[in-house]
C-alpha cells in the first residue's frame, strides 16, 4: 500500500508529504527554543543589578563556531543542489565537509564545555575568593592548585576585564570554605548557557546522525527512488539549517551581549 | 477482533511506486499488535492503553475520596493492601493501630498523579491518539496516516511515558506529589532527600509524552492537508476532522514551552540550577543552598501557556464526536456548519492569549489583569457558538435515542454548566474568592468528565460496530448512562457548593482543620457532609462502569454482528469500508461529490446520501 | 525553486546553477554578519540596549537570509509560510506577554 504524494506533490498544496511534515516539526522548535530565549530574557532583566555576569563566555571560540556552522550550512544547501543536478560525487563531497564541520563544531563546544568544569571559584575563610582554572596533576588532598587571580570586588568576577595574568596559586585545602566550579549550577547566567546550548548540541548531533545516516549506510536509495532520496536529503538540510539558525541567535545572546 | 492486517483485499492490488509488487511478509504476532504503522492498530493500542490508565486515575481517585469523606480513617479493603506496598512512610496506621490511613504525603502524590494521569495518559491520547487516528484517515478517504512509522512511534513514546509515570508510584519517595501543575518551589523542594524522585520521573515522562504529542500532530496536520480523498474540499470535511486538525495545531505549538520548562526544572532538581527558585528560599527553618535568583512566576507562565491550549485540546475532539453523532442521530445536516467551523479556528487561536487567568492571584497588576481578563471573555464566544450550533441542530429533529445519542445529549448541557461556571472564574474580581478552591474543580470536572469522557463513551458506542462488525448491547449501553449521568452530577454540582463557601483545593482531610468549630469561622458542616454525598457518588460512578467494562468485552465475541458496513446509516466516508477495515482502508479510490452530512434531503429516495455517492438516490 | 515543469533538463540545471552562486554570496554574506556582531558588540554606546538592538538586527538578517534562501521558503508555498508566520506569532505572544507581565506597572508593588 502506497501512501500518496510521498514524492509527487499533491496538486492543490504543491507540496510533497516529508515537506509539510518538516516545516510543522521547525514550527514546534522555533516555540521550543523561544520558551528558552524567553526565559534567558526573562531571568537576565530580573536579576538583581550587579549578579549577571557579561564576558565568561570566549568570544573567538563562539565566533569561529558561527562561521563553521555557516560553511556547514552551505555546504549542505549546495549538497542538495548537487544531488538535483545529478551530480552524485559532488553531493558526497559537500555532504562529507557538512558533517566535518558538525564534528569540529562539537569539538569546539566540548573544549569549551571541559573549560567552564575546571574552572573554579574558591572561597577562602578569610573572605577573598580565588578564581582560575583547576591543576589537576599538581592538587593533593592537602592543596588546591589553580591558574588565575584573587579576585579584586565582585563586579570584577562579574565582567572580568581582558588581558588578565593567571599566575599559578596554591591554596590549602584548610583555607577554603566553599569551591564551585562553572558549571551549570554556578548561577543563573551558567545553567541558562549549558541548557541551551546543550539542547541545541543534542539538536547538532541528531542531524549529524540523519545526515550520515543518508549519505552513507541508507543511500542505496538514490539507486531505486532518487527523486524520493532527494526528498529526504532536502528535508534533512532544512532540519540542518534551522539549528544553525538557532545558533546565529545563541552566539550575540549568550557570548557577545 | 480480526486483525486489520489480515485483510488482504485493499492491499494486494496495490502496486509499488517503482512499478514493481513488493514482497508481502506476513507479519508476526509482535508486527501485528505491537509494531504494526496501520493508523487502525494504532488508535485502537492508544485506545486501549488510555482506557487502562483512566481506570488507573479512576481508582487514585476514589482512594482520595476516602480521605476526604472519612478523614483519619484507614481505608477498607485495600488499606492493609496500600500499606503492604507503599509502605509506613506512605500509608499510616490510625489511632487502633490499623493500617491504611493516607498520609498527607500519598494523598498530595495521588492527587498530583490522578491529574496527570487523566489529562496526559487518558483523555488527550483517546481524543486525539485513539479517534483521532482510528478515525481521522477514514473520514478523509486516505488509505492510512501521511507518516505511518512516525505513527508507531509515536505510540510507543506514549507508552514509553505512561510506565515512566507509572512505576513514579514505587521508588523510594514515592511519585510526584506537588500537583499536576508542579509548581516550582515546591516541585523542587517536596523530595530533598531522594535523587531521583518522582518529581524527577514525572518530568522525563513528559518529555516522552510531549514528543509523542508532537509526532502525532505533525502527522494529523499533515495527513488531513495532503490525503483528503479527491472530491474532498475543505468545507465539505466532516466537523470531527476540523476539530482534529484545530487541536493537532494547539498541541504543536503551546507543548514545546512546557518541554523547556520541564527541561529547566529538570535542571532545577538534578543538577542544583534555580531557574525557577528564588534567592533566600528558607525550607523547614533552614536557607536552602541554592544560588538563587530564579523566578516562580516564570514556571507558572511557560506551564500555563500549554496548559490551556490543553483544555481546548480536551474539548474540541469531544465536540467533534458529538457533532458526528448529533447529526447522524437527528437525520439532518449540522446547523451553523460554517460557523463551527470558524468558531474552532477562533477559539484555537484565541486559546495561546488567555493563560495568565490562572495566575490571577500572583500579584497582578490591574491592566494586564483586565488584558487576559478581556481575552478569555472573548474566548467564551466562540465556545458558544458552537454549542449553540449543536443545540440548534436538534430542533425540529426526528431524533433517534441510541446510546451514542444520549451520551451526545447528555454532554450538551453539562459542557454547558462547565462553560458557565468557568465565567466567574474568568473575571479576576470574582475569581479572587473562587480560585484555588473546590469551585475550580467542578468547574473543570464539568467540562473533561460529564463533559469529554461522555463524548468519548458515546465516540466507543458509536464506532465499535465499524472497529469489531458488532454493536454493543442496547440495554446495558442506556444503563452505563443513566447511572453516569446521575452520579456525574451528584460529585461535581456539590463542588460549587462548598467552593463558594471556601473551601480549598488540595485538603487531605477534606477540609477537617477549617470546619467551624467551637465559635472560629470555618466550613460549616452541611459543607464538611458534602464530602461524604461525592464520595459515595464517586464510588456509585465506579460501579456504574462496570456494565459498560463487562460489555465491552463480552459484544466482541457475542454482540449483535452488524447487518452492512454502515448500521447506523452514516453520510461520512468510514462507513464507506469494510467492517473491520482493512490494511489501505478502501476497496477502490474514493471520490467525493458532495457535504458531509447530507441527510433528509428533499427529493432523494433514502434519508441519507454517502458523501462518495455520485449520484443522489432518485426515489 | 519556480516552476520546474514546463522547463527542459538544461533550463533546470541552469536554474539550481544560478541558485548555487546566490548561496555562496550569501554565505559570504552571512560570515560578514558575523564580523560585524562582534565588532559592533565592543563598541560602547552608553547605553547598553543599543548593543542589543543592532546583535538583534543584524542576526534577524542573518536569520532572513537563511530562512529565505537556504532553506527556500521566499519561493514556498503558501502553506508552508503560513505555518511559519503561526509560529513567528505564537512566538512573539509567549516572549512578549511573558515579559510584559514583569513590568512593574503590572506588579502589584509590596509596601
Amino acid at each position: 500500500m502506497e501512501i500518496p504524494y510521498t514524492v509527487e506533490r499533491r496538486p492543490d498544496t504543491g507540496l510533497y508529504n516529508a515537506k509539510i511534515g518538516i516545516w510543522l516539526f521547525l514550527a514546534s522548535e522555533v516555540m521550543l527554543f523561544g520558551a528558552l530565549f524567553s526565559s534567558y530574557i526573562l531571568l537576565r532583566v530580573g536579576a538583581d543589578p550587579g549578579t549577571w555576569p557579561r564576558h565568561w563566555l570566549d568570544w573567538h571560540l563562539g565566533g569561529f563556531n558561527t562561521i563553521v556552522l555557516i560553511i556547514s550550512s552551505v555546504t549542505n544547501v549546495l549538497a542538495w543542489a548537487s544531488l538535483k543536478m545529478n551530480q552524485w560525487e559532488k553531493y558526497r563531497m559537500y555532504q562529507g565537509i557538512t558533517m566535518l564541520c558538525a564534528l569540529v563544531f562539537l569539538g569546539v563546544k566540548s573544549y569549551e564545555y571541559y573549560d567552564k568544569f575546571h574552572h573554579y571559584e574558591i572561597t577562602l575563610t578569610d573572605g577573598r575568593i580565588a578564581d582560575g582554572h583547576l591543576q589537576k596533576p599538581e592538587t593533593t588532598t592537602n592543596t588546591v592548585v589553580i591558574e588565575g587571580r584573587f579576585v579584586e570586588s565582585h563586579a570584577e568576577l562579574m565582567d572580568p576585564p581582558p588581558g588578565l595574568a593567571h599566575p599559578r596559586i596554591e591554596i590549602p585545602r584548610s583555607q577554603i570554605v566553599e569551591m564551585r566550579n562553572y558549571g551549570p549550577s554556578h548561577n543563573n547566567f551558567t545553567g541558562l548557557y549549558f541548557t541551551m546550548t546543550g539542547l541545541h548540541v543534542l539538536h547538532i548531533i541528531g542531524g549529524l546522525l540523519v545526515i550520515f545516516m543518508l549519505w552513507g549506510p541508507l543511500n542505496g536509495m538514490w539507486k531505486t527512488d532518487p527523486e524520493r532520496y532527494t526528498n529526504r536529503v532536502e528535508v534533512a538540510g532544512l532540519f540542518w539549517c534551522f539549528v544553525d539558525l538557532v545558533w546565529i541567535f545563541i552566539f550575540p545572546t549568550l557570548y557577545l551581549l | 477482533m480480526r486483525s486489520p492486517q489480515h485483510q488482504h483485499e485493499a492491499h494486494a492490488r496495490q502496486d509499488d511506486h517503482s512499478g514493481h509488487t513488493t514482497e508481502h511478509r506476513e507479519p508476526g504476532f509482535w508486527g501485528r499488535y505491537f509494531f504494526s504503522t496501520d493508523h487502525k492498530v494504532v488508535g485502537l493500542q492508544y485506545g486501549i492503553t488510555a482506557l487502562l490508565f483512566m481506570f488507573f486515575g479512576f481508582s487514585l481517585m476514589m482512594v482520595m475520596r476516602w480521605q476526604l469523606a472519612y478523614p483519619g480513617h484507614p481505608i477498607p479493603l485495600i488499606g492493609h493492601f496500600l500499606y503492604r506496598l507503599l509502605g509506613p512512610e506512605m500509608v499510616a496506621k490510625d489511632g487502633s493501630g490499623v493500617a491504611g490511613v493516607l498520609t498527607g504525603d500519598l494523598y498530595n502524590a495521588f492527587g498530583a498523579m490522578h491529574g496527570t494521569i487523566m489529562v496526559f495518559l487518558a483523555i488527550v491520547p483517546l481524543a486525539t491518539g485513539a479517534f483521532g487516528n482510528y478515525v481521522m484517515p477514514l473520514q478523509i478517504g486516505a488509505p492510512d496516516m501521511a507518516f505511518p512509522r512516525l505513527n508507531m512511534m509515536s505510540y510507543q513514546f506514549y507508552f514509553l511515558g505512561g510506565v515512566i509515570m507509572f512505576a513514579s508510584f514505587f521508588i523510594p519517595g514515592g511519585a510526584a506529589k506537588s500537583g499536576w501543575t508542579s509548581y516550582s518551589p515546591l516541585a523542587t523542594i517536596a523530595d530533598t532527600v531522594h535523587h531521583p524522585n518522582g518529581q524527577t520521573l514525572w518530568l522525563l515522562g513528559m518529555v516522552f509524552l510531549i514528543t509523542s504529542s508532537l509526532l502525532g500532530s505533525i502527522n494529523i496536520i499533515t495527513t488531513i492537508i495532503q490525503l483528503r480523498a479527491k472530491g474532498l474540499t475543505w468545507m465539505r470535511l466532516p466537523f470531527f476532522v476540523w476539530a482534529q486538525f484545530v487541536t493537532a495545531f494547539l498541541l504543536l505549538l503551546a507543548f514545546p514551552p512546557l518541554e523547556a520548562a520541564g527541561i529547566l526544572q529538570l535542571m532545577d532538581n538534578s543538577f542544583g540550577t534555580s531557574f525557577f527558585l528564588p534567592t533566600g528560599l528558607v525550607v523547614s527553618g533552614q536557607p536552602l543552598h541554592i544560588v538563587g535568583g530564579g523566578s516562580p512566576l516564570l514556571w507558572q507562565h511557560l506551564f500555563w501557556f500549554l496548559a490551556h491550549p490543553e483544555v481546548y485540546v480536551l474539548i474540541l475532539p469531544a465536540l467533534g464526536i458529538v457533532a458526528e453523532i448529533v447529526a447522524n442521530n437527528t437525520r439532518k445536516p449540522l446547523w451553523g456548519y460554517r460557523s463551527m467551523v470558524y468558531g474552532s479556528m477562533t477559539l484555537g487561536f484565541l486559546s495561546f492569549l488567555v493563560w495568565a487567568h490562572h495566575m490571577y492571584l500572583t500579584g497582578m497588576g490591574t491592566r494586564i489583569a483586565t488584558f487576559f481578563q478581556t481575552t478569555t471573555m472573548m474566548i467564551s464566544i466562540p465556545s458558544v457558538i458552537i454549542l449553540t450550533a449543536l443545540l440548534i441542530s436538534l430542533w425540529g429533529a426526528s431524533i433517534r435515542i441510541n446510546t451514542p445519542m444520549l451520551f451526545a445529549l447528555g454532554f450538551l448541557p453539562m459542557f454547558g454548566i462547565g462553560g458557565l461556571t468557568g465565567l466567574p472564574l474568568g473575571f479576576n474580581a470574582s475569581d479572587i474568592q473562587l480560585h484555588d478552591t473546590y469551585y475550580v474543580i467542578g468547574h473543570f470536572h464539568y467540562v473533561v468528565a460529564p463533559g469529554t469522557i461522555f463524548a468519548i463513551f458515546a465516540g466507543i458506542y458509536y464506532w465499535y460496530p465499524k472497529a469489531t462488525g458488532r454493536m454493543l448491547n442496547e440495554y446495558w449501553g442506556r444503563v452505563h448512562f443513566a447511572l453516569s449521568m446521575i452520579f456525574m452530577n451528584l460529585i461535581f454540582m456539590p463542588m460549587f457548593i462548598q467552593g463558594l463557601a471556601g473551601m480549598s483545593r488540595r485538603m487531605y482531610d477534606g477540609g477537617l482543620t477549617y470546619a467551624a468549630v467551637g465559635g472560629v469561622v470555618g466550613l460549616s458542616p452541611f459543607v464538611l457532609y458534602l464530602n461524604k454525598i461525592i464520595s459515595h457518588a464517586a464510588w456509585a460512578l465506579g460501579l456504574a462502569q462496570i456494565p459498560f467494562i463487562v460489555n465491552f468485552f463480552w459484544s466482541l465475541h457475542h454482540g449483535k454482528k452488524v447487518t452492512s458496513d454502515n448500521p447506523w446509516d452514516s453520510t461520512t466516508l468510514e462507513w464507506q469500508t469494510p467492517t473491520p477495515p482493512g490494511h489501505g482502508n478502501f476497496n477502490k479510490p474514493i471520490e467525493v461529490f458532495r457535504g458531509p452530512y447530507e441527510y433528509s434531503v428533499p427529493g432523494h429516495a433514502t434519508d441519507f446520501t454517502p458523501q462518495n455517492e455520485p449520484d443522489p438516490p432518485t426515489p | 525553486m519556480s516552476n520546474t515543469q514546463n522547463q527542459t533538463k538544461e533550463q533546470k540545471v541552469a536554474e539550481i546553477q544560478r541558485h548555487v552562486r546566490q548561496h555562496k554570496i550569501i554565505a559570504l554574506g552571512l560570515v560578514a554578519g558575523t564580523v560585524l556582531t562582534i565588532w559592533a558588540s565592543k563598541m560602547e554606546f552608553g547605553n547598553h540596549s543599543i548593543n542589543i538592538a543592532i546583535a538583534m538586527v543584524i542576526a534577524c538578517t542573518q536569520a532572513f537570509l537563511i530562512v529565505g534562501f537556504f532553506m527556500n521558503l521566499i519561493s514556498e508555498k503558501k502553506m508552508i509560510y503560513s505555518v511559519v508566520v503561526f509560529a513567528a506569532v505564537f512566538f512573539v505572544v509567549q516572549m512578549g506577554i511573558t515579559l510584559w507581565a514583569r513590568s512593574p506597572d503590572n506588579v502589584v508593588q509590596m509596601r
